[in-house]
């Protein structure tokens, strides 16, 4: 059992990053109906950033991470602005116009990073923790994994909070309706989207922060976890916090026990298999409340 | 293209391209690694054109097109390993193509329901994961990849520059390939899909067939793609089919301009040709490209080519002749089907029109469309609630009622939009809500309208409405590919009733104006004629008079009255008053869900119920949707809301 229960745990914190990737789309396609295909590189932005700031500029952990934060998501907003407010002026479906241009912002950033960082992988950042953690029973509870259990816990009830009780939470909903509608109850719709984006790329950051520790990196793991990130969401659901939770705890759990079991070789297919399966049984997610068709 | 029209001109435009395409080698190099260099280019350009299918004619987010490609690949791969006879160029396409086809059906039939960015994010996903899987199973030679070069007894042949010219020869043919389905009433179903699902399916179209349809004929050229670049580069390794080549070959396309044929061919040979030249300085790659398709996707959305025709509308607006929806090569041309009757009527009464010709096949038994206890609830919100109604053939019944009384509810279930909670719904005795949605109902001749007109705005008004006609075309989807006589039989006839449906209502100097660029009420008109030009038993018409002039609701009404006269059932929804007094025969008054009147015009204006429903006596003063005039009857105050 020890090698299930540290599967498990492993797949936990592996989960909570997907879960986080999540969660950054999430919060952008509630404000804007737009899916960020760079999100996943923002997450690798958060990586790379903690690798400057600790290791290269040997920063106080506390000063690192408001660099790293509030670097990313200015990216994120700068992304908003150049990038996705051009689509939200224009209506109608058959338009994938931001499809294509997120995806170009997705390539600029891992360029960018790759000019200034090399081609070099990144090794994991030493944490503060080292490789110490709790033993319960037989398997080790690392606190660089609960570290990242824990954020994630902390991010997804911070989010509960801000969509259920405060006005720009259902304001941001509101836009995602009706973008002129809301403007016109006076909602800033500029304004919302350039919020979600920035919370947004908030969660990449603190995921690539939080990850650092634990995981390789180099400027293009950015598309895995923008895909893995998108996985999560198809089995959970879209739009909903909850379903980012489920989708990513599940994904990441399902690939640590396939790794354990089977083979880690063939790791990306479990995603894979995960989808297809949800898709069959039950299209619109494990969490996805149902949208009345109008016509 | 746009350049030359007549036969000859055109003949000459595609000759001049290939002539670009085979002497290309004379600028780049004829050295065996330059030659290399640009198959894996035509291989990358058979790519895209596959894709622009997919994404440009039916508007899916297929992000994956590598997938396909390396499936393809690695099957051409082993066929010419392991069996001596499959190691030719011909031979192992078609192992690739048939690998891709199998691959491009099971990623449809498996995300096409859910759709939208599923679809692009899975097949993206799918792209990431075959490499990687092809990357770790030995029989796929792992990292390494498979080489030809180990095998004694292959041989290229063709090789270097024939080979190369035999690959240009196949991009032209893919040309080909791509014009036969975007000109066959298969590729207007595509249009059709990617204007609007909800349009397609009120025109008899299944949109997951359809979609299905248009993976399998991407699946083609990308699986030809594969078996190419394998014999060419006579090598295949994970990192030759890696999901960077899906987002160049995206790029090309959307740079090229998604839709149309020559688009796509441009826009990534630039790209492949970037590429080449980008090689030695590799980091700044991305950099060019993301860049690149940012600025396509904000400043230029229709690509290259839509920028030059845009170019060429602006400085020769006689260029901008018709696109040739139906065969141009068969006998009708556009030009001469033209009517010349430029100047548009002015008067109120519009000429009397020929009436269209009915759906056939009833047996001229004229059942009507009858709805009997029809019930429908929102959660708590009871909509509609045991409405009865009888529409007959020939005649025109008009549904009025307050906001939210629940008329377009009412359209929606007998269209099949949303599923009864009880009651029946049927023509004669044939059920129409026991049927699967929408499309069947369609197909039974009952066509609608919708209170936004749906319309494939980057079509002509002669296009939408032919994607209407096209319900009655008797061949078979394969031989509309194949463009067979009894295809372009089932074209000429469309695009005759389509012509015809259009004079009834005085758009017919229209036809060639793009169906975005025309005013808003001449859209509804446009909507309303696609629906005649299906031949329908029915038409269900969703507030056709909101937004139309004093002189076009003059056609909307004579419009009606003809479909009437031509033995169609009309239901009509509408808030304007005086048109529905004036055109109707029968009135059913909604309110809340249930009929509280019905008669003809006159007595239903009279009834008291009515006419506290339209006073909105209940909250005296406030809510008025009409007056009444001095002898007591609904005035006609027409609510355009």
């Amino acid at each position: 059992m020890t090698l299930f229960w540290t599967a498990v745990v492993a797949g936990l914190a592996i989960g909570s990053i997907y879960g986080l990737v999540g969660v950054g789309y999430t919060v952008a396609f509630n404000a804007t109906r737009v899916f960020n295909l760079a999100q996943g590189d923002l997450v690798m932005l958060g990586v790379m950033g903690s690798y400057l700031t600790l290791v290269v500029w040997k920063l106080p952990w506390a000063v690192a991470m408001v660099a790293v934060l509030a670097s990313v998501a200015a990216v994120s907003a700068v992304e908003e602005k150049v990038v996705v407010r051009p689509f939200l002026k224009k209506s109608g479906a058959a338009s994938f116009g931001w499809f294509i241009a997120t995806l170009g912002f997705s390539a600029v950033i891992e360029a960018v990073v790759a000019i200034l960082f090399g081609h070099r992988s990144v090794v994991a950042i030493p944490s503060p923790f080292g490789l110490r953690g709790v033993h319960v029973g037989s398997v080790l509870l690392g606190y660089r994994q609960l570290l990242v259990i824990g954020t994630f816990a902390a991010v997804i009830l911070l989010l509960e909070v801000f969509y259920g009780k405060t006005w720009l939470g259902q304001a941001m909903r509101a836009t995602a309706e009706d973008r002129e509608a809301a403007g016109l109850r006076g909602i800033n719709p500029v304004s919302i989207s350039r919020t979600a984006f920035i919370m947004a790329g908030l969660a990449g950051a603190i995921a690539g922060f939080v990850i650092a520790p634990i995981t390789f990196s180099d400027p293009t793991i950015g598309l895995n976890f923008t895909l893995k990130g998108f996985l999560a969401l198809a089995i959970g659901g879209f739009g909903s916090i909850r379903g980012a939770v489920v989708g990513g705890l599940t994904l990441g759990v399902g690939e640590q026990l396939f790794d354990a079991y089977v083979s880690s070789n063939y790791e990306i297919l479990v995603g894979l298999v995960l989808v297809l399966v949800v898709l069959g049984l039950r299209p619109e997610g494990l969490f996805r409340s149902t949208v009345a068709r109008t016509v | 293209m746009l350049l030359c029209r007549t036969r000859p001109g055109r003949l000459l435009t595609i000759a001049l391209w290939l002539a670009v395409g085979v002497l290309f080698p004379l600028l780049w190099g004829t050295g065996v690694e330059r030659l290399g260099e640009l198959d894996y280019i035509l291989a990358l350009v058979m790519m895209g054109i596959g894709l622009n299918i997919v994404l440009g004619y039916a508007g899916q987010s297929f992000l994956g097109p590598s997938a396909l490609f390396a499936v393809g690949a690695y099957a051409a791969a082993l066929a010419a390993t392991h069996f001596t006879r499959m190691q030719s160029l011909w031979l192992m396409c078609l192992a690739s193509v048939v690998a891709a086809v199998v691959l491009a059906a099971l990623i449809a039939a498996l995300t096409l329901r859910v759709g939208g960015f599923y679809l692009g994010m899975v097949s993206l996903f799918v792209a990431l994961a075959v490499p990687v899987v092809a990357g770790q199973w030995s029989y796929t030679g792992g990292q390494s990849g498979l080489s030809l070069l180990t095998v004694l007894t292959f041989v290229q042949k063709p090789s270097g520059f024939a080979l190369y010219v035999v690959g240009v020869g196949i991009v032209a043919a893919l040309a080909g390939y791509c014009w036969v389905i975007r000109y066959s009433r298969l590729g207007r179903r595509f249009g059709s899909i990617m204007a609007s699902e909800d349009m397609a399916q009120s025109l008899g179209v299944s949109p997951y067939w359809t979609k299905l349809w248009s993976f399998l004929l991407a699946a083609i050229p990308i699986g030809i793609a594969g078996g190419f670049y394998v014999y060419s580069q006579q090598f295949i390794s994970p990192d030759s089919v890696s999901v960077q080549t899906s987002i160049y070959v995206i790029a090309g396309v959307v740079v090229g301009g998604a839709g149309t044929i020559l688009g796509p061919i441009i826009g990534v040979a630039s790209v492949g040709i970037a590429i080449e030249l980008l090689n030695s300085f590799n980091q700044y790659e991305g950099l060019v490209y993301g860049v690149v398709l940012i600025m396509v996707a904000i400043l230029m959305p229709t690509g290259i080519l839509g920028v030059y025709r845009d170019l060429l509308a602006r400085l020769r607006p006689s260029a901008m002749a018709p696109p040739p929806i139906v065969d141009i090569l068969g006998s009708v041309g556009i030009a001469e089907a033209e009517p010349a009757t430029p100047e548009a009527p002015v008067g109120p009464v519009p000429p009397v029109p020929a009436a269209p010709p009915t759906g056939s096949g009833d047996g001229g038994e004229r059942l009507p469309l009858v709805v009997t206890g029809a019930r429908r609830h929102f959660g708590g919100v009871v909509a509609v609630d045991g409405v009865d109604l009888v529409v007959e053939r020939g005649h025109i019944h008009a549904l009025v009622g307050p906001n939210g009384s629940g008329k377009t509810t009412l359209l929606n279930l007998i269209t099949g939009y949303y599923s009864l909670d009880g009651g029946t719904i049927g023509i004669g005795s044939k059920r129409l809500d026991t049927l699967r949605g929408t499309v069947p109902v369609a197909r039974l001749g009952v066509a609608r309208t919708f209170q936004t007109p749906k319309l494939n705005l980057f079509e002509t008004v002669l296009g939408n409405v032919v994607a209407g006609a096209d319900r009655t075309a008797a061949g078979t989807l394969i031989g509309s590919l194949l463009h067979t006589p009894r295809a372009r039989a089932d074209d000429r006839r469309a695009t005759g009733t389509s012509f015809a449906v259009l004079d009834d209502v005085g758009m017919v100097t229209n036809a060639f104006d793009m169906a975005g660029l025309i005013p808003h009420g001449t859209q509804r008109l446009l909507e309303i004629s696609r629906a005649i030009a299906a031949q329908p038993k029915f038409v269900l018409l969703d507030e056709p008079a909101a937004g139309l002039s004093p002189h076009e609701a003059e056609f909307l009404k004579e419009a009606v009255r003809t479909m009437a006269r031509a033995g169609l059932g009309v239901l009509i929804v509408e808030h304007n008053l005086p048109i529905v007094f004036d055109v109707a025969e029968v009135v059913t008054v909604l309110d809340e869900g249930r009929v509280i009147a019905r008669g003809t015009p006159e007595e239903v204006s009279r009834d008291p119920e009515v006419v506290r429903v339209y006073i909105g006596s209940r909250r005296a003063g406030t809510g008025a949707n009409g007056r009444l005039d001095e002898s007591g009857r609904v005035a006609l105050a027409g609510d355009s809301t």
